[in-house]
């Protein structure tokens, strides 16, 4: 050995035994280590020191005991080590040894029947504190630590911490909490909505598994902040609101009849000082961008319950003055915390045996994803993508492999219904494939308004994109319009092309052909189907090359019954209908009440009142029918919000059918847009209700319009004060006009063949 | 259940008209039937690697005035009887507007809705392989119909000009502009249909000039009629309506505003300064003229008693039913029918086609005035013929028609 290797080797130890020192406490753990990875590599063994050592003492003269024989071998594993080893190596095997003390640490802390957030929080941070590098405390050993963070910070809902456990490091918790706004009196979880969104990234770009480059140059996270519920339960006591939390056993008149005076009483209470200086801290901190306050409750989003839609999501432009942010900003905490008391969200909550869980708000809040143009700020496109798409009008869409709902602009407009105004649903198989053919009839079905934040209005705005596009200069309109002229439509060819606003329609042709948002959207849809071993739905955003997933949970899929096979020996005059446009699996057996909104006499009403009378009516019919197995036919698009289109009824009205059909005659716009994707369909599956279309003047559909107009009508004595209503509305008991027969409904999803028939019971 | 025929109502419609003429027996069987028929069996490679068959029809009905002419539908439930009707009645609307082609139609049993793009391209260019020598500027000239666009229009023409070898845009109509397309095809049909109003206003002395339209069906057509009807004709707009509804206002609506507003809302429901209307409504409103742009048989004979138009523009395909046509001319309405009043599409189709041969392209203008010309001459003969014979301008105008049609016979010396 030269001499000069000879003092880098001396170096080496010498650094090795300053750290050890260092680290005292550690000495023994370290080079147990050590000595670990130098019998791994095949240097040396415990015994072969051991005789080197009793050998070298023999030269020396000195006694071999053990302290001696010790204190040998420690010097020669340190010698050997630096000799074999790289300094990073050294420096990566003393981590490990401080790691695995730190763990055992953080594992007693987590564990204790006691432990609190500050203690847990404090082990963490000590733990996360130690560099990270590529040894690693083995995973057998490392879950029940995760596992216990995750209970703890994320969510214990057990399915998800089922899936969260494979995907979510100690150190990933660390990076949450930094994130997180704690209350200093109240602990909390983040709730389901984050945790689904943090949940998503750690699988999608996982921290320790290979990361795959495609997504690792398009996922992006948006930036989040979570304020658990803590923040809300302290809200609740410092204003003295603790009646609230028995709100949800209350009469359902009496939740709706207190929840609408429930804003001027939110609006009066107040924060407790210190949390209005963390958030006052916290909208320093994050500037003037625009955010949205998204709830995130305990439930919300757990599998199989999505509570869509029930609670509500604030948007904030989040502009100008400190003081003025602050109080938006309050205010949009308290209108997120207010939904839990909503009719609509504990109504859901009976309906799915979740009402005795002591549910409590968080909120997500994030930074909107986009850019301003002008006073206006929006992404490019928002919207939401599910991995197993049940909206295939044709077999040759492969359902596994997804559908999008997509809009220009913010999302809001793909995930409720809009009047009017049509998303792009994009079958990711084939991505150009539209159920309209003709331009003029994609234009009739497209997007023509557009959801922004007007910075300087500071509030959401919905415009015709014509005009938004014709005040400011969008970059991007060459990925999202095609013209449209003299009856020929096409996207632009080149970026710099001008397409005519006035002659323009929303197609998304060039974004979804020209850049690779449909293979990522698989790929993701993919991942995340896979590792939740469920199919999921994806909120999500594009903007400037980038994807962002906004939201991530299991989604609301019908029973699984396997193919349905069609009776083929029903008699012509047992058929009430068929039908073979949107078809979705399923079998519902031995209906015996029809209840029939006619939508030639929906349309023939003449005032809003009359038509919302038939709303509050439907809602009635069905709380009278609980527990009866009736199904519900009417006009296309329930739960529409334009009562032109469809009888404005909520969940809680429709929530004891069977079945609810649309019934779509020709004079009445039918439309192939189905409310697939939005959160009243949700709802829907989720409460195994069967959604179908019938077309009654489609030559090939049968409608038997005839039995439901004529059949003796029972309204007038179901529901005496609205008699009135007897033509709207058609109450019909089944088996009293078929000989005892109920209404048998087989829906085919996979060869789009449906069919609702007469049959005994037993048959 | 026997299903409906169309071709066997095409026939009937026929068998009245030459009765009523008194055409000689070989004339009438001439007529009831298709002169040449072609059906192909078309193979396409489908983009998982497939093969698919497809069924094709092209159907030249009559050719005596004129190279065939008429669109191709692509539809699932297709039948080749649903081509030979539309071809016989292409036959008898060329014939009406007095322009020297005959009639035909082409038909594919397809679903468009699960084509993507390549494979609607590969079906084009095979229908084209199958039917090249029967078509071309002196045989048959197809258009788009159902389910068919210039832009596949386009990929037709390449494919037959490929098999040629030759320039011949004339091949086909329809096509985008920058392939040959005619300037003023936008709003051909509304503007002939806003001509023969105009003619039949004059005819039966009425002065449009202030007077009230309404229009049921916003889409092109109706858009046009409404801006067109107040540009030309000098008609205030009352009422429109579209699938979701429609707007009324007694003191008149702004053409233009409406159609942006339309575009921009993709709806009439809710465009300020007027009331919300039904469809139903809109139909029995007191004003002048009608157009009924959209549905077919939606005057029956439930509302006709009830319709309070002098003219009503049938711009849609088949807006009235038998029994509401009857109660119509009773009442004395002037009904233009559709295939007199729509015609202006397939009238622009020709002069595509005619600036195609020329290789001349004309002006906007010209384009306007050569439509008008053809519309007030196709009127003026059903007109006269409606006057002479006392009938409605619906018969009048089947007479001049299958009148014209028999005349080119006979003078080949076919019958």
């Amino acid at each position: 050995m030269s001499e000069s290797s000879c003092v880098a080797e001396l170096v080496k130890v010498h650094r090795i035994v300053r750290t050890i020192v260092r680290y005292e406490s550690l000495q023994r753990e370290i080079r147990g280590i050590f000595l670990t990875a130098l019998e791994e590599r095949g240097i040396v063994n415990d015994a072969a020191l051991e005789r080197e050592a009793r050998r070298a003492l023999r030269e020396e003269g000195r006694d071999a005991d053990r302290e001696a024989l010790n204190e040998y071998k420690n010097a020669l594993i340190d010698l050997y080590f630096a000799r074999h080893f790289t300094q990073s190596e050294i420096d990566n095997h003393i981590n490990l040894a401080r790691k695995l003390e730190a763990f055992q640490h953080l594992h007693e802390v987590v564990n204790r029947e006691d432990a609190t957030s500050a203690r847990i929080k404090k082990a963490l941070k000590a733990f996360c504190e130690i560099p990270q590098g590529n040894l690693y405390i083995p995973p057998s050993e490392a879950e029940g630590v995760r596992v216990a963070l995750i209970s703890h910070f994320i969510s214990s809902q057990l399915p998800f911490v089922g899936v969260a456990k494979n995907h979510i490091t100690i150190r990933d918790i660390d990076e949450l909490i930094d994130h997180c706004y704690w209350n200093r009196r109240r602990s909390g979880k983040i709730g389901g909505k984050a945790a689904g969104m943090f949940l998503a990234y750690k699988i999608i770009l996982p921290r320790l598994q290979e990361c795959d480059p495609e997504l690792e140059k398009y996922i992006h996270v948006p930036e989040s902040y979570y304020f658990n519920s803590g923040n809300f339960s302290d809200f609740l006591d410092y204003n003295r609101l603790y009646s609230f939390h028995s709100q949800k056993y209350k009469a359902s008149e009496t939740i709706e009849e207190e929840y609408r005076n429930m804003s001027a009483l939110f609006k009066k209470a107040s924060f407790p000082p210190d949390v209005i200086e963390d958030f006052r801290e916290f909208l320093q901190k994050v500037g003037e961008h625009p955010l949205i306050v998204r709830s995130s409750s305990l439930l919300e989003d757990s599998f199989g319950y999505a509570f869509s839609g029930k609670y509500e999501s604030v948007f904030l432009a989040n502009q100008g003055e400190l003081q003025n942010r602050l109080n938006d900003f309050m205010w949009g905490l308290k209108r997120v915390l207010m939904s839990i008391f909503s009719p609509a969200a504990i109504l859901y909550r009976r309906d799915h045996q979740l009402i005795d869980f002591d549910e409590r708000m968080s909120a997500l809040v994030q930074k909107v994803v986009g850019r301003r143009f002008g006073p206006y700020f929006f992404p490019f496109a928002g919207g939401v993508a599910f991995s197993q798409n049940a909206y295939a009008w044709t077999p040759r869409i492969i359902r596994e492999e997804g559908m999008v709902r997509m809009v220009l602009g913010l999302g809001t407009r793909a995930v409720d219904p809009v009047e009017s105004d049509y998303p792009r649903m994009v079958p990711l198989s084939h991505p150009t494939l539209r159920p309209e053919v003709e331009p003029a009839r994609i234009r009739k079905y497209s997007q023509k308004l557009i959801d922004v934040i007007n910075l300087e209005a500071r509030r959401v705005e919905t415009i015709p994109y014509v005009d938004l596009f014709g005040r400011i200069d969008y970059p991007d309109l060459y990925y999202a319009l095609s013209s449209y002229a003299n009856e020929h439509m096409a996207a632009p060819m080149y970026k710099t092309q001008t397409v005519a606003l006035q002659n323009s329609i929303i197609t998304f042709e060039n974004f979804l052909t020209k850049t690779p948002f449909v293979p990522l959207m698989k790929k993701v849809l993919r991942r995340l189907e896979e590792a939740y071993g469920h199919p999921v739905d994806v909120e999500f955003a594009w903007d400037d090359d980038r994807l962002y997933i906004l939201q991530c949970r299991s989604l609301a899929v019908g029973e699984k019954i396997g193919r349905v096979v069609l009776p083929d020996n029903v008699a012509p005059d047992a058929i009430l209908f068929t039908n073979n446009v949107g078809v979705f699996n399923g079998i519902v057996r031995d209906v015996e009440y029809i209840v029939y909104v006619d939508p030639k006499a929906y349309t023939l009403l003449d005032t809003y009142e009359d038509k919302m009378l038939i709303a509050r009516l439907v809602g009635k019919v069905n709380r009278l029918l609980k527990g009866k197995r009736y199904a519900l036919f009417g006009p296309t698009r329930w739960g529409s919000s334009d009562i032109n289109q469809g009888v404005k009824v909520g969940y809680e009205d429709i929530n004891h059918t069977l079945i609810l059909a649309e019934v779509a005659f020709k004079e009445d716009g039918s439309t192939p847009e189905v409310s697939y994707g939005t959160h009243f369909f949700n709802d829907l599956v989720e409460a195994s209700i069967l959604p179908l279309a019938i077309y009654p003047d489609r030559p090939e559909t049968v409608f038997r319009e005839a039995f439901l107009l004529e059949a003796p009508n029972l309204l007038a004595s179901l529901v005496p004060d609205f008699a009135a209503c007897r033509d709207v509305v058609r109450v019909i008991d089944v088996p009293a006009r078929t000989d005892g027969r109920c209404l048998q409904v087989y829906q085919d999803g996979q060869g789009q063949q449906g069919i609702g028939f007469w049959s005994h019971a037993d048959q | 259940m026997d299903r409906f025929n169309p071709f066997t109502t095409a026939q009937q419609q026929l068998d009245e008209a030459a009765g009523e003429l008194g055409l000689d027996p070989a004339t009438h069987e001439l007529l009831r039937w298709p002169m040449h028929e072609i059906k192909a069996t078309l193979p396409v490679r489908m983009d998982d690697g497939s093969t698919r068959i497809f069924h094709a029809f092209r159907i030249q009905y009559n050719t005596a005035r004129g190279p065939a002419k008429g669109g191709i539908r692509w539809h699932p439930q297709e039948t080749v009887d649903t081509v030979r009707a539309l071809a016989a009645w292409m036959t008898w609307k060329t014939a009406v507007v007095d322009i020297p082609l005959g009639g035909g139609k082409g038909g594919v049993v397809c679903n468009p809705k699960e084509l993507s793009e390549r494979e609607k391209e590969q079906l084009a260019r095979a229908y084209i392989r199958a039917m090249a020598r029967s078509l071309g500027v002196t045989k048959d000239v197809p258009a788009p119909d159902v389910y068919t666009t210039p832009q596949i229009m386009a990929w037709m023409m390449d494919e037959y000009e490929t098999i040629v070898g030759e320039n011949h845009p004339g091949v086909i109509t329809g096509k985008p502009i920058p392939l040959g397309g005619s300037q003023g095809r936008g709003d051909a049909t509304a503007r002939g249909g806003i001509y023969v109003t105009r003619e039949a206003a004059q005819a039966h002395g009425i002065d449009l000039s202030g007077q009230s339209m309404a229009v049921m069906g916003f889409g092109n057509a109706g858009q046009h009629a409404a801006l067109l009807g107040e540009e030309i004709l000098g008609l205030k707009l009352v009422a429109a309506s579209d699938s979701k509804g429609g707007v009324y206002n007694p003191s008149g609506i702004d053409a233009a505003q409406l159609v942006d507003y339309k575009l921009k809302n993709g709806q009439l429901k809710g465009f300020p300064h007027a009331e919300a209307v039904t469809n139903r409504e809109l139909l029995e409103l007191d004003a002048t003229v009608l157009f009924p742009a959209a549905l077919e048989d939606v005057i029956t004979r439930d509302n006709a008693p009830r319709i309070q138009c002098r003219i009503c523009c049938e711009l849609a395909n088949g807006p009235t039913t038998p029994d509401g046509d009857g109660i119509l001319n009773d009442k004395g309405v002037i009904v233009l029918p559709d295939f007199l009043a729509n015609a202006g599409g397939v009238t622009v189709s020709y002069f595509e086609q005619v600036q195609n041969s020329n290789n001349l392209y004309w002006e906007l203008q010209e384009v306007h005035w050569r439509l008008d010309k053809k519309m007030t001459h196709a009127f003026q003969s059903v007109y006269e013929m409606s006057q002479k014979k006392q009938i409605s301008l619906r018969r009048a105008a089947y007479l001049v028609a299958v009148a014209r049609v028999a005349e080119a016979c006979k003078l080949r010396g076919w019958v």
